[in-house]
């Protein structure tokens, strides 16, 4: 899998948690409820959009070295 | 309508659980897929690419000396006259610059491998937080889950409508109480003291939830300040109970419009918080199915005008439908309501 696909991958399954909770948000609305939104549902988007930056950064790296470590020669 | 409530509920933190497995399982792959691309590309560049640059540097050394030898071997050929050497001469030029090249890869390599090292370790540093969200905070919250599941499955095992005593974990005659009263029996307007036949047993009075329900519904409405100000002048006006104390009502008598409240002697012991309160239906009053206990305060919260009718001495039964005072009975059950003009 690239480093292209992980995050996609991974943006989708935030994504997709946060489509779900809202869907059961519908019917369990309690206090406990907003509780767990603010201590588990919310903590996650921040961190994953953390890792997608590390991502995003080590995948250019990857690019980068493999460009400048690579086999080619210019001519 | 319990039953619903129940499936509903367990079902839909089933649901918030399972979206939870997801997306540490998905989220897991791609950090792990990422991490091994790193650790590739971390080995490649300290085991294969210093020994396939350092072999290119030679080999183009060698390509360099080679191209030089072409040209000398010409030039002595052609001695005195000089020798035609251009191609020679850019072999040799190519030769160079790839020389050069591989000397500059060579040396970016062991920049890359000086370095990477610590790339590796900032993308394990920005993945750390999402990483301890997975397999520590969510499990956490996995568990939590579980728990609030055991404990509403438990909750409304012991509320269930009394339709079972023995399956669901009541005292077999409190719940078959209700059952074996005859319809003939059943209280009617003219004998609101009778409902006193249909009020549960202690144990299902007192059993309070382990986990947060939902707001209390309530639907037999709000007595007026007329109301109020009539039942405060009454024998039976009392203090309230403290607010933390607990009253219970059925389940049923939550969805209806005419309802009954009892207050009894206060359950003692075993941790009970029972302020005494019991909340009924009218209407079919043994079917109560099951009991919700909640605390004073979340009753007043909801319905605060009730405040009153709470404050009846023990012993004291009303009944109130959508929010008109109907009955209310002193412990030996003679009314004192006469309905405010």
């Amino acid at each position: 899998m690239s480093v292209q696909v992980a995050k996609t991958n991974l943006l989708d399954a935030v994504k997709v948690l946060n489509e779900r909770w809202e869907r059961a948000k519908q019917v369990w609305e309690d206090q406990a409820a907003r509780d767990f939104q603010t201590q588990v549902i919310e903590q996650i988007e921040p961190k994953v959009r953390a890792a997608i930056k590390g991502f995003d950064q080590v995948g250019e790296l990857i690019l980068l070295v493999r460009r400048e470590c690579g086999d080619d020669y210019l001519s | 309508m319990a039953d619903s409530a129940r499936i509903h509920s367990v079902q839909v933190l089933q649901e918030v659980k399972a979206a939870l497995l997801d997306f540490v399982k998905e989220a897991s792959l791609a950090i792990t897929s990422v991490d091994s691309d790193v650790q590739r590309t971390g080995l490649w560049l300290t085991t294969d690419r210093p020994t396939h640059w350092k072999h290119e540097v030679r080999k183009q050394e060698e390509a360099v000396e080679a191209a030089k030898a072409e040209i000398r071997r010409k030039e002595l050929a052609a001695f005195p006259n000089p020798a035609d050497t251009v191609l020679e001469r850019k072999a040799l030029k190519r030769a160079k610059d790839r020389l050069e090249q591989a000397n500059v890869k060579r040396d970016r390599v062991r920049k890359w491998v000086a370095t990477w090292e610590r790339e590796s370790m900032a993308f394990k540093g920005g993945c750390a937080p999402l990483n301890e969200i997975l397999h520590r905070d969510i499990p956490q919250a996995i568990s939590r889950l579980e728990k609030m599941m055991a404990s509403l499955e438990e909750y409304f095992r012991m509320a269930a409508p009394s339709t079972d005593g023995a399956a669901n974990g009541l005292n077999a005659a409190s719940a078959s109480m209700a059952r074996t009263q005859d319809d003939a029996d059943a209280p009617n307007d003219d004998r609101p003291g009778d409902l006193r036949r249909f009020i549960p047993m202690p144990e299902e009075r007192v059993l309070e939830p382990t986990i947060e329900l939902p707001p209390l519904e309530w639907n037999a409405g709000t007595p007026s300040a007329e109301d109020q100000r009539v039942l405060a002048r009454l024998d039976v006006a009392g203090t309230h109970p403290p607010t933390d104390q607990t009253l219970a009502v059925s389940w049923r008598a939550t969805r209806l419009d005419k309802v009954y409240l009892v207050r009894l002697d206060p359950v003692i012991g075993g941790g009970s918080r029972d302020s005494g309160w019991y909340i009924g239906p009218v209407e079919d009053p043994r079917t109560i199915g099951g009991t919700r206990v909640c605390t004073i305060r979340e009753v007043l919260d909801r319905v605060p005008s009730l405040a009153p009718l709470l404050s009846c001495n023990i012993g004291t039964l009303a009944v109130l439908q959508r929010g008109s005072i109907k009955n209310v009975l002193d412990p030996h059950d003679r009314e004192l309501w006469i309905t405010p003009v």
